[in-house]
């Protein structure tokens, strides 16, 4: 319980500051939110000044930055993003009904992820330096080096242009059809999987190759139980907890794969969303959605670190780190 | 410890004397390189001096179309790459392409650097509050996906290239910050500098001159994964169209341009990404090196 206290008392300000920033960055210039919304008025001077000042009030920018914040923060925990400045949509229901594509991409990614990290994470452990291993490590050092919207475009160029396997772009609502839907997921979600994959197999990879020292490891061996229950086995939980700790923290560098492959494969998720309210010049859209994703993320590593207590009893003993 | 390096450290701190754990300067002296990382130093420097020199260099005006000449392959007669889908010189694109791209890739990490040493040092040395406050701050840093967190800043500020570079090195400082403060807290009890402190040192001149020497090493064998980092936001940032408005050649815009006509003519967007590919993987090959020579936790260090 201890544990679980401390995590909660850390995450408080990192709260704040995240959603304190989200707030500061589309405050810093306040005219231009009001400019935006009178920009397509065609009326005289001296009532664009009146309008202006109107508009000041009605927003409530005459108030202190630090109050605006507060009322701001308020209205975000009761789901209150605010409203389009393009389309006059509250931005929550956009944020909302762009959420099962995101959610969607980022599940079938990371599962994707993760059966590909384990098992060769877990084998080149198995080998280390050997020749699998230090093939692998060369195979993830390539991937590395290509940019996500690289490996898209050779995904597409292969699977959707040559082969014609795939559809190379659009989106079908899951409940419309749900093969045709996955079908347009396959390429994306491979793509932002992949980009996962180097970070969650080095990470299995040291701790398994740590783990498999351990005494009762080789006592295991000795009482001859096979390679595969070992490793599976044995040797999987103990080695697991920074890989799921890196699950968490990558979530981000995930999100971004997202953004970018979501924009490539036309899939109307929340990245879209984020892409289109910077060509639209729409604050209020960046802001809520730069906010809603800050937030997802915070409140799923303290689900990941809650997960701690499940998985290993010393955390829940108060030991540990 | 290698003895470029070792000069390396020898320019900054004249004065600087081996730890213990260098001593056997003859042995490790004779570490090398390997052929891998001179040739990847040698595409680096290549690419960067071709950028540099670009406007002197006999190649096509990156900006001139010949709609005669559009859509042409690789090794064509005067164009050693092709040209683009309005007859564009390709290499001559990449090579100005280059010029905002390494650009950002030698300075923003630099800014990266300066931010996560201060950052970092401070909360490793001091510890208890200071360490609590940095950490939160990591963690809100991380909680903005990079990607998100460059646009939504450029979407504010003028998406210049001032701009872009330090969005990029502020967004990037988290890996510095955690290297720094961990090899910091790694020194921070070593009898020099208990010596020091025993003779009065300040903390400031302790961090300066005892710990930095020691920190500044395994950060700066980061800063080259901080470059590749960097190429990849901001190719991805023009790829996306957010990047620096056009008509500026920049890779990321060029695999964008050449992406609609894949089925047709795939050089157009391959070879600037292949070009890219080579790029990145040139200098995580000489980070990888570096940093294995330089951390701490490996034996050979």
């Amino acid at each position: 319980m201890k544990y679980i206290r401390g995590r909660l008392l850390r995450l408080v300000p990192v709260f704040f500051v995240v959603t304190f920033a989200s707030f500061m960055l589309m405050n810093v210039l306040p005219g231009d939110v009001v400019d935006t919304l009178l920009q397509d008025d065609e009326a005289e001077a001296d009532q664009i000044a009146e309008m202006r000042k109107e508009l000041t009030i009605e927003l409530g920018l005459d108030k202190p930055v630090v109050v605006r914040y507060f009322i701001w923060l308020g209205n975000l925990v009761q789901g209150d993003f605010g409203i389009s400045l393009i389309n006059n949509f509250p931005v929550w229901d956009q944020i909302v009904s762009r959420l099962p594509v995101t959610l969607e991409l980022l599940i079938l990614s990371q599962t994707l992820a993760l059966l590909i990290a384990i098992p060769l994470g877990v084998w080149a452990a198995y080998r280390v330096n050997r020749g699998v291993d230090r093939a692998l490590s060369a195979i993830v050092f390539a991937i590395v080096a290509a940019p996500p919207f690289v490996i898209a475009i050779v995904f597409v160029f292969i699977f959707a242009v040559t082969l014609k396997w795939l559809p190379a772009a659009g989106y079908i609502p899951f409940m419309d059809d749900p093969l045709a839907n996955l079908k347009f997921f396959v390429l994306p979600a491979t793509v932002v999987g992949l980009l996962e994959v180097p970070i969650l197999m080095r990470v299995l990879r040291v701790d398994m190759v740590a783990t498999l020292q351990e005494d009762y490891i080789s006592l295991a061996k000795a009482k001859g139980m096979s390679p595969a229950y070992i490793l599976f086995h044995h040797a999987m939980r103990p080695s697991s907890f920074t890989l799921i700790t890196i699950v968490g923290l990558q979530l981000g560098n995930l999100i971004s794969g997202a953004v970018i492959l979501e924009t490539i494969f036309a899939l109307p998720g929340i990245g879209k969303l984020l892409i289109d309210s910077i060509d639209g010049r729409d604050a209020m859209i960046l802001q809520g959605g730069v906010a809603f994703l800050a937030l997802a993320y915070v409140v799923i590593n303290l689900f990941i670190d809650l997960m701690y207590t499940v998985l290993d009893p010393r955390v829940r003993m108060g030991g540990g780190k | 410890m290698s003895a470029v390096l070792t000069i390396f450290r020898r320019l900054f701190y004249p004065k600087y004397e081996l730890a213990d754990n260098e001593s056997e300067a003859g042995e490790v002296a004779s570490q090398k390189f390997g052929l891998v990382f001179w040739l990847s130093l040698s595409w680096i420097l290549l690419i960067t001096f071709s950028a540099i020199f670009a406007d002197f260099l006999p190649i096509a005006d990156p900006m001139k179309s010949d709609l005669d000449k559009k859509y042409l392959g690789p090794f064509s007669g005067d164009h050693w790459l092709g040209t683009d889908t309005i007859g564009r010189d390709l290499l001559s694109r990449i090579i100005y392409g280059g010029q905002i791209s390494l650009t950002i890739a030698y300075t923003a990490p630099v800014i990266s650097l300066i931010f996560g040493l201060v950052f970092g040092m401070s909360a490793g040395y001091f510890g208890g509050r200071t360490d609590a406050a940095v950490g939160i701050y990591v963690d809100s840093l991380l909680a903005f996906p990079n990607i998100v967190a460059v646009m939504a800043v450029l979407f504010v500020l003028d998406a210049n290239l001032l701009n872009i570079i330090l969005v990029l090195g502020f967004f990037g400082m988290v890996n510095d910050i955690r290297i720094s403060r961990a090899v910091t807290i790694q020194y921070r009890n070593r009898e020099f500098v208990t010596a020091a402190r025993a003779q009065g040192a300040s903390h400031i001149r302790i961090l300066f001159r005892e710990l930095l020497p020691n920190v500044i090493i395994p950060v700066l064998a980061l800063m080259l994964l901080g470059m590749s980092r960097v190429i990849i936001i901001e190719g991805a940032l023009a790829f996306l169209g957010v990047g620096l408005p056009p008509p500026t050649p920049s890779w990321g815009k060029m695999i964008a341009d050449g992406f609609s006509e894949l089925a047709f003519s795939p050089h157009v967007t391959f070879v600037p990404s292949a070009w890219m590919f080579l790029t990145i993987l040139s200098i995580n090959l000489m980070g990888d090196k570096l940093r294995s020579m330089t951390d701490p936790r490996s034996g050979n260090a």
